[in-house]
């Protein structure tokens, strides 16, 4: 019998607990299994559950450490990821109803990858359809409904990879893969208090995952630590010459004793009153090892440069889906016009933004010169309840554009709880680095995280 | 949409033409209400392009991606 609290636990102490004998990998695996298939349809977090292959490589991952073989961290540790990502012999489906008996003949390199590392993959986590590369404007964006906050229910769990953002404060996983083009790891893992690492464009292979946009698109962990989601970039990371954009760069490792983390003035200025609180509590914290500095982000419209180029994409993307009329039966009333509205986007104005982003990355970067990383409350409000237009609930709230600016620039960011908001919902501060500053970044947060303690996950196994 | 449309003189340039492209295209798809929703959407799409052509761009200042020549014998691209 798996000791239940152990199914909140980070990577570290699920490991060690592998490793004392206090319980096989077997074990575990079936436990979350069990936990996945009960509490993931409550909160729409999952699409598939691969029970049958999880068990095989359980079995195998047993049989190595009787043998006295040890692939690391992530050796026996259960996982899903988001259903963009290609598993063979099971759909994925993209969370769009007209593809939900797709297939594919290949695993995701991720896949493969955390397979190799010891990982077991339980199954498919829940996606807003087609990565939410429509616009969608609801929490009900997928074919197996909106994805629900582990914290409340009635709340949105984010998008647009809900389902990992649910299932690991929930137990569900011991973590979870998602995705990001502009926001879709850092607003659900920010929604939901757990930690999310969206790594440096071209880090981690997107072999294998749906394409929403090439130049944007990047594959990262959710995890109960930022440690965690070392841990896991540690097994993920690196060239693959099935994905072109990868680079053959290692990722720095020189994190800096007592960092400068630039803030920006003003930045609490419209976000919901107890996200400005803790954040000003965080950044209290953080001066325990940190210089904090003002900083200012160059002007420049992010925000229009990154609808641009997603929507530029997308457009190419999906243009036989569009064609094909599959755009019709999607779910969201927004994104069964907004693919249209896409293909309408002229090529000038494409290229100009991607001229635009030439120019802005250079200027971004240079804030590094006079900083480790910079701070920003994660998001402006917390979870938006599940009914509400999103434009209802959150328009009257904004933070400066960094979250785009960072994703043009294919910058690095982890997001951790650093509170409770409204409706007893997390909030979160989130760390951008330079580019390839990943493992820097990681660091500051599992340092902040150390001195704090925002979120108790044990109380989630009693509320499902 | 009419091109008596109070509304229409508010939308960026280029928005009516574009949608009535789309529409010359999926029209048959697209109800009254689909059709607005559209218009509002590349009027979005419209407004983030002048605001990007309002940044100052040099001639030599190219686009952000590098087209690579490919020799199936020399990469390993697969």
């Amino acid at each position: 019998m798996v000791e239940e609290s152990l199914l909140v636990g980070s990577i570290e102490a699920l490991g060690t607990a592998l490793r004392d004998d206090r319980l096989t990998v077997v074990e575990l695996t079936e436990a979350y299994l069990d936990r996945l298939e009960r509490v993931g349809p409550e909160l729409n977090a999952v699409v598939t559950v691969t029970r049958e292959r999880a068990r095989q490589q359980a079995e195998r991952l047993d049989e190595e450490f009787d043998a006295g073989t040890d692939r690391g961290p992530l050796h026996g540790i259960p996982f899903g990821v988001k259903d963009l990502l290609s598993v063979k012999d099971h759909p994925t489906t993209w969370g769009a109803a007209p593809l939900q008996d797709q297939t594919f003949d290949e695993d995701a390199t991720v896949v493969e990858r955390l397979e190799a590392a010891g990982g077991v993959l339980l199954g498919k986590l829940s996606s807003v359809e087609l990565a939410g590369g429509f616009g969608y404007e609801q929490a009900d964006a997928a074919f197996n409904g909106p994805g629900r906050n582990a914290w409340d229910p009635d709340a949105w769990s984010g998008g647009s990879s809900s389902g990992p953002g649910s299932a690991v404060p929930a137990g569900c996983v011991g973590f979870a893969i998602g995705s990001e083009t502009w926001g879709s790891i850092i607003t659900p893992a920010g929604y939901n208090g757990v930690a999310g690492h969206r790594p440096t464009y071209g880090a981690v292979s997107r072999a294998g995952a749906m394409a929403l946009s090439w130049t944007m698109d990047k594959i990262g962990p959710l995890c109960r630590t930022a440690r965690g989601c070392e841990q896991v970039l540690e097994a993920i990371a690196g060239p693959d010459p099935r994905d072109t954009s990868t680079v053959d760069r290692s990722l720095d490792t020189d994190p800096t004793a007592e960092p400068t983390l630039g803030v920006f003035e003003d930045v609490t200025a419209d976000v919901e009153p107890a996200v400005g609180s803790n954040y000003e509590e965080s950044l209290a914290v953080l001066e325990d090892f940190a210089t904090i500095e003002p900083i200012e982000l160059p002007e420049y419209p992010y925000n229009e440069v990154a609808d641009l180029l997603i929507g530029g994409e997308a457009a190419a993307a999906f243009d036989t889906f569009v064609e094909d009329g599959h755009i019709e039966d999607l779910t969201a009333p927004a994104d069964r016009v907004g693919g249209y509205a896409q293909q309408a986007i002229p090529a000038k104005d494409y290229i100009n933004a991607m001229r635009v982003r030439r120019k802005l990355q250079r200027d971004v970067d240079q804030l590094f010169d006079t900083v480790d990383a910079i701070l920003a409350p994660s998001l402006a409000t917390v979870a938006p309840p599940i009914d509400t237009p999103f434009a209802e609930y959150r328009d009257p709230h904004e933070l400066p554009p960094i979250a785009a600016a960072a994703n043009v620039a294919g910058l690095p960011g982890v997001t951790i709880p650093n509170g409770f908001g409204d409706r007893e919902l997390p909030t979160g501060i989130t760390f951008t680095g330079r580019a390839f500053a990943d493992l820097e970044i990681l660091d500051y947060a599992a340092r902040y995280q150390g001195r704090t303690d925002h979120v108790d996950y044990t109380s989630r196994l009693g509320a499902y | 949409m009419s091109s008596e449309d109070p509304d229409e003189s508010e939308q960026p340039v280029g928005t009516e033409e574009l949608a009535t492209f789309i529409e010359a295209k999926y029209g048959d798809r697209l109800d009254v209400d689909r059709r607005e929703k559209l218009r509002e959407k590349i009027a979005d799409y419209r407004e983030a392009g002048e605001t990007v052509s309002d940044v100052a761009l040099e001639n030599d200042e190219g686009p952000t991606y590098d087209f690579e020549v490919y020799r199936g014998d020399e990469t390993n691209h697969g």
